[in-house]
C-alpha cells in the first residue's frame, strides 16, 4: 500500500477498482492545519481525468499494470486480436481500446499492450510504422507549389495527406503520434 | 543548478541577507530583544497537523523543533515584554513549492497587545523590509507577475466573509474541518485581492489552535493570517491564556494525533504553568522563506536559503 506521503507525478494507484496515473501533483498545506496532496489523476483505461485532494492517513492501492510485446494477428467482428510472442498466449481489445491506433496496424506488427490485472487495456505502437499506398490519384501536372499535397489511403485504410510525388504501391514512414507523412522510404 | 551545486543564485541570498536587516532593524527600533529557541527539543506542541523528526539522544524522546512557541511564549511570564526570534523550524514529510522540512520561522510576542497590534506589526516589518532592499520609500512589487501595493494598511477580511465570497459557505456556523481547511486553500487563498497583502482574521472557535476566543463572540478566536501574491505568510494569535482551556485543546489535539494514526505526545506541564503568569499578549509566526519569496520574486521555497540545497547530486 502507499500512503500520502508517496504520492508523486506518475505514481500508478487504484481508485474505486480502476488503474489511474497521477499527471500532476502539489504538496499544500494550510497553517494549523492537515497536509493536503492534491492530485490530478488520468484513468488509465477510459483516459477520464479528475482532481482529487488526500490528506495523511490514506492509503492507496498500487496498480497493478504489465507490458507485454505482442504481435497483431487480425481484426473481425470480435475485435482486435494480438499473440505474445514467447507465451503465444491470444488477447483481444475491442475498437475502443485500439483507439487510432487501428490506422496503423498491419499484421505482423509487434506492439506494446498494457494488462491491468491481467486485462488489456491499452496498446501503444513504435512511434514509426512503414505502411505501403494502395491508393493515390496521380499529383495534378504543373501543381509545383511547395508544400502542395494529396491524399492517399494505405494498406490499413487509413487515409491522410502526402506530397505529389507519392505513387501507388510506394511505402510511407508514418508518425504514430501525429498520424503524419515522414517520408517515402520505398519506392 | 550551478557548478558549484547550489541551488541558490546570489541575488537570491544578498536579498534574503538584505531582508534579514530589515526585520532585524525593525523589531530592534521598537523595542524588541533577540532571543534564541533550542533546534532539539523534549516537547514538541501537540498539534496533530505537524509530524516531526524524532531523534534518540538518552532513554527519554527529543524532536527537532518544529516550532518555537513553546520556548518563547513562557518568557512573557518572567517579564519580557517585547522579543523575537529567527530560526530553523522542522516538520516531517513537508515538500512542496510553499513547504520544507526544515525552514526558518521569525516569531515574535509583545505583552499588553492583541491581534490587531500583530497587523501594524507586519505592516511595520515588510515597510521596512522593503525600505532596506530598495533604499527608497517606493511601495510596489511584482510577484509571479502581478503588482503588489505594500503601502499600509493592508485590507483585512473576517473568516466569514472570506468564505462567503470565495467558497460560497460559513465556517463560523458549519464546522467542517477537512472542506475548510481545503476551500481555504484552494478557493480562498487564490482568490484573494492581487493587489494589496490581505489579511484574515476572526477564525471560527474549533480552528483557534493557541488563540484566544473573542470576548464578544465567543464562536470566533483572535487570530489572523497574512496572505500576499498567493503566499500564506503569517499566523497570529491574541494569545490564549488560560492553562486549563490549553490543556483541553491539547489532549484533544492528542486523540486527533491518535486517530489519525499518530504517536500522543507529552503535554508540555511548564508551558501550562507559564501561562497563567502571563500579560495579556499577542504573538505572531511568520514563514521567513516565503518572504523571501515574496520580495525576489521567486516560486519555489527551496531556492531562498543555502540550507535547502542538497550536496549530493
Amino acid at each position: 500500500m502507499y500512503e500520502s506521503s508517496d504520492l508523486r507525478k506518475g505514481l500508478k494507484i487504484i481508485i474505486d477498482g480502476a488503474p489511474y496515473i497521477i499527471t500532476d501533483f502539489q504538496f499544500s498545506k494550510p497553517g494549523k492545519g492537515q497536509a493536503l496532496y492534491r492530485c490530478k489523476l488520468k484513468n488509465m483505461i477510459t483516459g477520464y481525468t479528475m482532481d482529487r485532494t488526500y490528506r495523511s492517513g490514506d492509503k492507496f492501492e498500487p496498480a497493478n499494470l504489465q507490458e507485454s510485446k505482442m504481435q497483431f494477428l487480425y481484426n473481425d467482428a470480435s475485435g482486435y486480436h494480438f499473440m505474445d510472442t514467447t507465451t503465444y498466449d491470444q488477447v483481444t481489445l475491442t475498437p475502443d481500446q485500439v483507439g487510432n491506433a487501428r490506422n496503423y496496424l498491419k499484421d505482423n506488427m509487434e506492439v506494446t499492450i498494457l494488462f491491468f490485472n491481467e486485462t488489456p487495456i491499452s496498446i501503444s505502437l513504435p512511434t514509426f510504422v512503414e505502411l505501403e499506398v494502395v491508393k493515390s490519384d496521380p499529383g495534378i501536372k504543373g501543381d509545383t507549389a511547395t508544400g502542395a499535397t494529396k491524399p492517399a489511403t494505405l494498406e490499413t485504410g487509413y487515409t491522410l495527406q502526402v506530397p505529389l510525388f507519392i505513387e501507388e504501391g510506394n511505402v510511407l514512414k508514418i508518425d504514430t503520434r501525429t498520424g503524419e507523412y515522414v517520408e517515402r522510404v520505398k519506392s | 543548478m550551478t557548478e558549484a551545486g547550489i541551488s541558490c543564485r546570489k541575488e537570491i541570498l544578498t536579498a534574503r541577507h538584505l531582508i534579514l536587516m530589515g526585520v532585524r532593524k525593525w523589531f530592534l527600533s521598537n523595542g524588541f530583544i533577540e532571543v534564541q529557541p533550542p533546534v532539539i527539543s523534549d516537547c514538541p506542541l501537540p498539534e496533530s497537523t505537524v509530524d516531526f523528526f524524532e531523534i534518540k539522544n538518552t532513554d527519554t524522546a527529543s524532536y527537532l523543533l518544529p516550532s518555537p512557541e513553546l520556548y518563547l511564549k513562557p518568557l512573557l511570564s518572567i517579564g519580557l515584554n517585547k522579543f523575537f526570534s529567527i530560526g530553523p523550524a522542522f516538520r516531517k514529510g513537508e515538500k512542496g513549492l510553499h513547504h520544507l522540512p526544515e525552514f526558518t520561522m521569525l516569531e515574535w510576542y509583545r505583552s499588553n497587545s492583541n491581534y490587531y497590534d500583530l497587523i501594524k506589526d507586519c505592516q511595520g516589518l515588510l515597510s521596512s523590509i522593503l525600505k532596506e532592499l530598495r533604499g527608497s520609500d517606493a511601495h510596489v512589487i511584482k510577484y509571479n507577475g502581478k503588482k503588489i501595493d505594500l503601502a499600509p494598511p493592508y485590507k483585512i477580511m473576517t473568516i466569514e466573509e472570506a468564505f462567503k465570497k470565495f467558497a460560497g459557505w460559513n465556517p463560523v456556523q458549519e464546522k467542517d474541518e477537512r472542506r475548510f481547511e481545503e476551500d481555504l486553500m484552494f478557493k480562498v487563498e487564490p482568490n484573494l485581492p492581487e493587489n494589496s497583502p490581505v489579511f484574515i482574521k476572526d477564525f471560527p472557535a474549533w480552528a483557534a489552535s493557541l488563540a484566544k476566543l473573542k470576548a464578544t463572540d465567543t464562536a470566533l478566536c483572535e487570530r489572523v493570517e497574512l496572505f500576499a501574491g498567493g503566499l500564506e505568510l503569517a499566523n497570529g494569535f491574541s494569545e490564549l491564556l488560560d492553562p486549563e482551556e490549553q490543556r483541553a485543546r491539547f489532549e484533544l489535539e492528542n486523540q486527533k494525533r491518535l486517530s489519525l494514526g499518530m504517536k500522543e505526545l507529552p503535554i508540555p506541564e511548564r508551558f501550562l504553568s507559564a501561562l497563567g503568569n502571563c500579560p495579556p499578549s499577542a504573538g505572531m509566526a511568520l514563514g521567513l522563506d516565503r518572504l523571501v519569496m515574496l520580495f525576489t520574486d521567486t516560486r519555489d521555497i527551496s531556492q531562498t536559503n543555502i540550507s535547502f540545497c542538497p550536496l549530493r547530486p
